[in-house]
């Protein structure tokens, strides 16, 4: 019954789907798992919530025309800040762009690893493989958040805040050297294999080789790289603006942050003011970390969990569609 | 262990740091115009002009009054040499904020306590995250398994800061069960002496960053011990102790105990990693240590200190590292002879 169902919606919209690709794997793998299912539903949660943002909020959330400190009620839904702002408003405006940089952060940094770690596991043991694996240590060892920090306070002496692009920039030309390490050590591994050996053997190009053996052989990890990058870029965000070096204009869940901690929301039982910005941001990073979680159990199946009810009823479907009648499986 | 591989790890490290201290001395220069003048001429510029007296002849004699005329006028090797003569003298001029105390002194003052929570926050964690990822492990698949697993998870990835203000909002301001702000306490007069009271003072206001800063690294911790108990508890090895008729309790401790050496290494880098998480919650606690200097030293624009704690935090960072390699090859014979994955 559920097979011919899906034979019908296949033959319906004719999607070619290759069942064997590594990404189609991966995500079914992803999905399989209970764990990175719920982080896929809360992400998309989150991310609807963001859009209704960019369309729609009840005020304007620059208005500051509200009584100061109103704890949650009907009107305002998470009440007001000490300059008189609706928060639930600026809550709903503030998550795109934290969330805009944190996937973007992830893909350009999960680029940067690609490159680098592939050339540096392709070229291992000559000069190209030890300038970058240095540069690699150099950005693992020193914290790419201090630096920005560093950046952002010599700015801040010729009045430079922090804009997104440069946040976006600094974030990602940081964020990238644990990828790259490991995924130097991965090619390594995957280099001596012997599909590789025979596919070089028979005149294979080297960029073939990339993209059809060793990127689709890696593709857990690049996949869970994307997502620790991502959380990286998340964080780093927040930490920029928690010390005050971005521009604080904007209106996003850092700056809300920041303005809280300057009034002191915390001392002074305003919790609505801090706690909403601080759960969203949580809550998105706790989102990509359980799809991570997914990822890493495709990835290594000592550590997946088998649905093997599922597998079992798939197992009885297929032996009743052979024709044998019985279904058994011993 | 051989002694090759901890000299060459060791020039490496060292090749690391100078990149690391070096970054300090590039990047004020790389910025657009001159950093310090324009900090000097927002500083006295308007009071200058409004005697009438000449600005730049103002910031010359600062300048010269400050110590700072190598930055002024010597070519940029030079001024790299003196800059690396400073900092292994630690002599990171005076800071501009307590003006005529020199920075290492504040740095002095500051480091002890920075390292009073992160290192009780870094052993806490550690003995909690051990246990608790061996309970998931144990129960895999369980509910115990996905609360331990999802909270945890949800404290690293909340901001660190703002776990800190919840717990300070509900525990210290409303339910007056820890202390606000300072050290130790400041309003009984309590000297800072080898007393009795002296010492409770200060593990009583040290308690509420250090739950703050293990509430943050307890997820790697689980997340390192429930992986690596997994594999090891389906592993043939552990299926003979079970067929040997050893009980199921004595098997997860064999378990648990091999799950732990691949934790142990990681404890140094996580020594390193919390000096950062301390750093951004010193200023909430009010907390009088390095993070608390390095926020005040951004607000402030007060570079020599911003200098000085930037490199203690390269130089712990690197340190860190280098004893987790240390580690690393006596636990793990087989990283001191590697070749190609060691780099």
């Amino acid at each position: 019954m559920g097979v011919s169902r899906t034979k019908q919606r296949e033959r319906r919209f004719r999607i070619n789907v290759d069942k064997q690709s590594a990404f189609y794997s991966l995500l079914q793998g992803i999905w399989e798992q209970r764990i990175s299912r719920v982080g896929l539903y809360l992400l998309l949660g989150i991310i609807v919530f963001c859009t209704i943002g960019v369309f729609y909020t009840p005020y304007n959330p620059n208005q500051t025309s509200f009584p100061r400190d109103l704890p949650p009620s009907f009107q305002h839904l998470l009440g007001t800040t000490d300059y008189g702002q609706d928060v639930f408003s600026q809550l709903l405006v503030g998550g795109f762009p934290v969330i805009a940089v944190g996937i973007l952060t992830g893909l350009i940094g999960t680029f940067i690893a690609i490159l680098v770690g592939i050339t540096a596991g392709l070229y291992a043991d000559t000069i190209v493989d030890r300038i970058l694996s240095g540069i690699t240590q150099i950005f693992l060892i020193i914290p790419g958040i201090l630096i920005i920090e560093l950046i952002g306070a010599y700015l801040g002496a010729i009045s430079i805040k922090l804009g997104y692009f440069v946040i976006l920039g600094a974030l990602s030309a940081t964020g990238w050297a644990w990828g790259a390490r490991v995924l130097r050590s991965l090619v390594l591994s995957t280099r001596r294999k012997e599909y590789i050996l025979s596919s070089e053997l028979i005149g294979e190009s080297k960029m073939n080789v990339i993209f059809q053996q060793i990127i689709p052989n890696n593709l857990p990890f690049i996949a869970s790289n994307f997502f620790f990058t991502a959380i990286y870029g998340i964080a780093g965000l927040t930490f920029i603006y928690y010390f005050g070096l971005g521009s604080l204009t904007q209106v996003n869940w850092g700056t809300m942050l920041y303005w809280s901690l300057g009034g002191e929301a915390y001392l002074r039982g305003l919790w609505w003011w801090y706690v909403p910005p601080g759960l969203m941001i949580g809550l998105v990073a706790l989102s990509f970390a359980l799809i991570n979680r997914g990822i890493d159990r495709v990835a290594n199946p000592k550590l997946r969990e088998w649905n093997i009810k599922k597998y079992y009823k798939q197992i009885k479907e297929n032996n009743g569609d052979n024709g044998d009648g019985t279904g058994n499986i011993s | 262990m051989k002694k090759e591989y901890l000299i060459k790890r060791g020039i490496y490290y060292i090749i690391i740091w100078f990149v690391g201290i070096s970054i300090d001395f590039i990047l004020p220069r790389l910025i657009p115009g001159s950093v310090l003048g324009t900090i000097i001429y927002g500083r006295i510029g308007a009071a200058a002009s409004a005697y009438g007296n000449n600005v730049q002849q103002e910031i010359e004699i600062l300048v010269q009054q400050l110590g700072l005329s190598q930055y002024y006028h010597t070519p940029l090797y030079i001024q790299y040499f003196d800059f690396l003569k400073d900092i292994i003298q630690l002599n990171f001029g005076p800071s501009l904020l307590e003006f005529p105390v020199p920075v290492s002194q504040i740095i002095e003052e500051a480091a002890p306590w920075t390292f009073a929570i992160v290192i009780p926050a870094v052993v806490g964690a550690f003995f909690i995250g051990n246990i608790l990822g061996r309970t998931a492990a144990l129960s895999r698949g369980g509910i115990k398994d996905y609360l331990i697993v999802g909270g945890t998870m949800f404290l690293y990835t909340f901001p660190v800061f703002v776990t800190g203000e919840i717990l300070i909002e509900f525990l210290a301001v409303d339910a007056h069960i820890f202390p606000l702000g300072s050290q130790y306490n400041t309003f009984k007069f309590i000297r800072p002496e080898f007393s009795l009271p002296f010492i409770w003072s200060v593990v009583y206001h040290a308690m509420l960053p250090v739950i703050t800063l293990i509430a943050f690294s307890l997820a790697g911790w689980v997340m390192g011990m429930r992986n690596n108990m997994i594999p090891i508890l389906q592993e043939d090895y552990m299926n003979y102790y079970r067929l040997m008729g050893v009980p199921e309790k004595q098997v997860s401790q064999k378990a648990y105990r091999l799950a732990l050496l691949p934790n142990f290494t990681s404890f140094s880098i996580a020594l390193g990693y919390s000096v950062l998480g301390a750093i951004a919650i010193e200023l909430l606690f009010n907390y009088a240590g390095l993070g608390y200097f390095f926020n005040e030293a951004i607000t402030a624009l007060d570079y020599p200190l911003l200098n000085g704690i930037f490199f203690m935090l390269v130089t712990a960072m690197v340190l860190s590292n280098f004893v987790a390699d240390i580690v690393y090859g006596m636990i793990d014979p087989r990283t001191s002879h590697e070749e190609t994955e060691g780099v």
